[in-house]
């Protein structure tokens, strides 16, 4: 049954999905238990694989319509097109992340989205959506990542037009689409390129042929730069803050859980194919300007704003900068011949990667309270808003744990792995070290803007509608994990991030 | 493979749990020492002092407000920032292209 674990998650999403619009025909609330079911089967599927592929570091293949879908990549690659799947460390720690937050963002959504008959195709596109990332974390064929990325750009982008308070979403689902659209048409470029002069979409294969052409060069830029495009990387960002803003509060949260998807495939093709044909040091260099800019260019204007939902999307861009950094910095060493992989490479590595765990639980969190935010006021302007604590104390202690978390207060998840970046990109250049800690700084002076401006002062002119059950439930789990995280950060670093690293590190 | 060393990362968290702690527990013995007992909060005694005016819309000060001398003193940074993410659609094709030719000038090694 394990071995066909790869497909499952897949499959799973993929035909619930085309069974949703039916049974939400026959009953609404027999489709939300459903779609809910589908998610916590591929969650409870991806932790049993912890034991065999973090602890007993097993890579598990699959070949989609071979005869015996798990041995055909041993046999040599007898059928070049197949669509071929890859569970490893790396892979997984990412899939782990993306079931869970995604069962959690659900549950929230299921009380929260108002129940009509729209509802239906929100619910089909939800479960899409965690098929897309899906697919893309277990691809281990380009063409195959191709799909999956346009599924999840599509469901995406018709999520983020969702109609929930007001008018604009649908020009901001237009954006967001025409942003994936001239992203994924390079990518497929790139993949052409690769094509052309292989024959195979088959990413262990490419790395076993490719011999640094300047086509393989520029193959890997034209794959890389469309993922950090959806990742929202400066100077390419600016449809993350009028997507996010615009989005319905859980679909705000999915579609950062989407960027960091797309996080994990430009990490994924610059280690695997840019290591291969050495241009991983420049690789890296990029990865730390990128990261640089992101963060101070974010994180000033997220201080400026008065809309709560920019002020949040800015800083998402902001925080992607951070794991560019850390992982930019081991991608620059990995090929130094000395010790320096070794003593600094491999933690900032491991502080970039444990950061895009953390930052999609306290960013996610963060967008769900800005959607009661929202919902009570009717406005995102943070000058109409105020003295929400008087009433909703819950909201604002779950926002109070979030921001404090994203700016790198201890004892909470952010703080240590902004500590484990601090400390070994220092090694690096401390001057990256000085403008990570500057940004960290200005990223708590404006959640204490949103904090005072939101939840301080005179109480509001009328009492807020207490939260549904599950809007509560999911917001409590996001905090105790934050908080648990924070206070014991080794075991979740010993046992799915640094398998993760060393997964990443030897592709 | 050098194994990561948890030593590295300096943090001892129940340490911090535990400062908190004490923190808290002098505040409150300070406060039972120095706080005055005739206080009441559900009295006026409770009740914020705005100086200055009687429109409660006036007393707050708006999120637009905070910051002001950041704001004033890197507004030609803000300006320029503006004038090069106006967000169009065309915005981002143009920055798209730029990023890949200067990616590719540096990963093809042209510059060299």
């Amino acid at each position: 049954m394990i071995k066909h674990v790869p497909v499952l998650l897949v499959a799973i999403p993929l035909v619930v999905a085309f069974m949703l619009p039916i049974i939400g025909m026959v009953n609404r609330t027999i489709r939300t238990i459903t779609a809910g079911v589908a998610i916590v089967i591929i969650m409870v599927l991806s932790y049993l694989l912890i034991q065999d592929v973090m602890i007993c570091k097993k890579i598990f293949y699959y070949m989609v319509g071979s005869p015996d879908p798990t041995a055909l990549f041993e046999h040599g690659l007898t059928f070049p097109i197949r669509i071929a799947l890859k569970i490893d460390q790396f892979s997984l720690l990412f899939i782990i992340m993306a079931t869970t937050l995604s069962f959690l963002f659900y549950l929230f959504s299921s009380q929260y989205i108002e129940e009509n008959e729209r509802k239906n195709y929100f619910t089909v596109l939800y479960v899409c959506m965690v098929a897309g990332m899906m697919g893309m974390l277990i691809a281990n064929d380009l063409f195959t990542f191709f799909v999956f990325l346009e599924i999840l750009s599509i469901s995406s982008s018709a999520l983020v037009s969702f109609r929930t308070e007001r008018k604009h979403p649908p020009y901001a689902g237009y954006k967001y689409m025409f942003v994936s659209s001239i992203a994924t048409s390079f990518f497929l470029l790139g993949i052409a390129f690769l094509y052309a002069q292989y024959g195979s979409f088959n990413i262990d294969y490419l790395k076993k042929v490719m011999d640094g052409t300047v086509l393989d060069k520029i193959a890997i830029v034209m794959l890389i730069l469309p993922l950090a495009m959806k990742c929202g990387v400066v100077p390419m960002h600016m449809w993350i803050p009028d997507t996010y803003s615009e989005a319905p509060a859980p679909i705000s949260s999915m579609v950062k859980l989407g960027s960091l998807i797309c996080l994990y495939g430009l990490f994924r093709i610059a280690f695997t194919f840019g290591s291969h044909v050495y241009v991983s040091y420049e690789l890296g260099i990029l990865f730390i300007l990128f990261g640089v800019l992101s963060m101070f260019v974010g994180v000033t204007q997220a201080l400026i704003q008065k809309d709560v939902k920019r002020l949040m999307a800015f800083h998402a861009v902001s925080q992607v900068g951070y794991m560019l950094l850390g992982v930019g910095v081991g991608l620059s060493v990995i090929k130094s011949g000395d010790a320096s992989f070794a003593i600094y490479g491999k933690i900032a590595m491991i502080g970039g990667l444990f950061h895009v765990i953390n930052n999609a639980l306290y960013k996610g969190l963060l967008f769900l309270t800005s959607g009661i935010m929202v919902r009570h006021y009717k406005t995102r302007d943070l000058n109409v808003m105020h003295g929400l604590a008087h009433y909703d104390k819950f909201t604002a202690l779950v926002f109070m744990i979030a921001a404090l978390a994203i700016s790198g207060i201890p004892p909470l998840n952010g703080f240590v792995s902004k500590l484990i970046i601090y400390e070994s990109v220092f090694h690096y250049n401390p001057l990256l070290t000085l403008i990570a800690i500057f940004v960290s700084v200005l990223t708590l002076a404006s959640f204490m803007k949103v904090f005072y401006s939101a939840f301080l002062g005179m109480p509001p002119e009328r009492k807020p509608v207490e939260q549904p059950i599950l809007v509560k439930f999911s917001m409590v789990i996001l905090s105790i994990i934050i908080v648990a995280i924070g206070l014991f950060p080794q075991g979740i670093i010993k046992l799915l991030i640094e398998p993760a690293v060393n997964a990443l590190a030897t592709f | 493979m050098h194994e990561f060393e948890l030593e590295y990362l300096n943090w001892i968290p129940l340490l911090w749990v535990c400062v908190f702690l004490i923190i808290m527990v002098l505040f409150i013995i300070i406060g039972k020492i120095f706080f005055r007992d005739d206080f009441d909060e559900m009295s006026e005694q409770g009740l914020p002092f705005y100086s200055g005016t009687s429109n409660k819309m006036l007393q707050l000060i708006t999120a637009s407000n905070l910051y002001w001398g950041f704001k004033h003193t890197l507004q030609s940074y803000f300006n320029s920032l503006n004038r090069l993410f106006i967000s169009n659609l065309g915005d981002f094709i143009q920055w798209f292209i730029i990023i890949v030719a200067i990616m590719l000038l540096i990963i093809t090694g042209a510059l060299m």
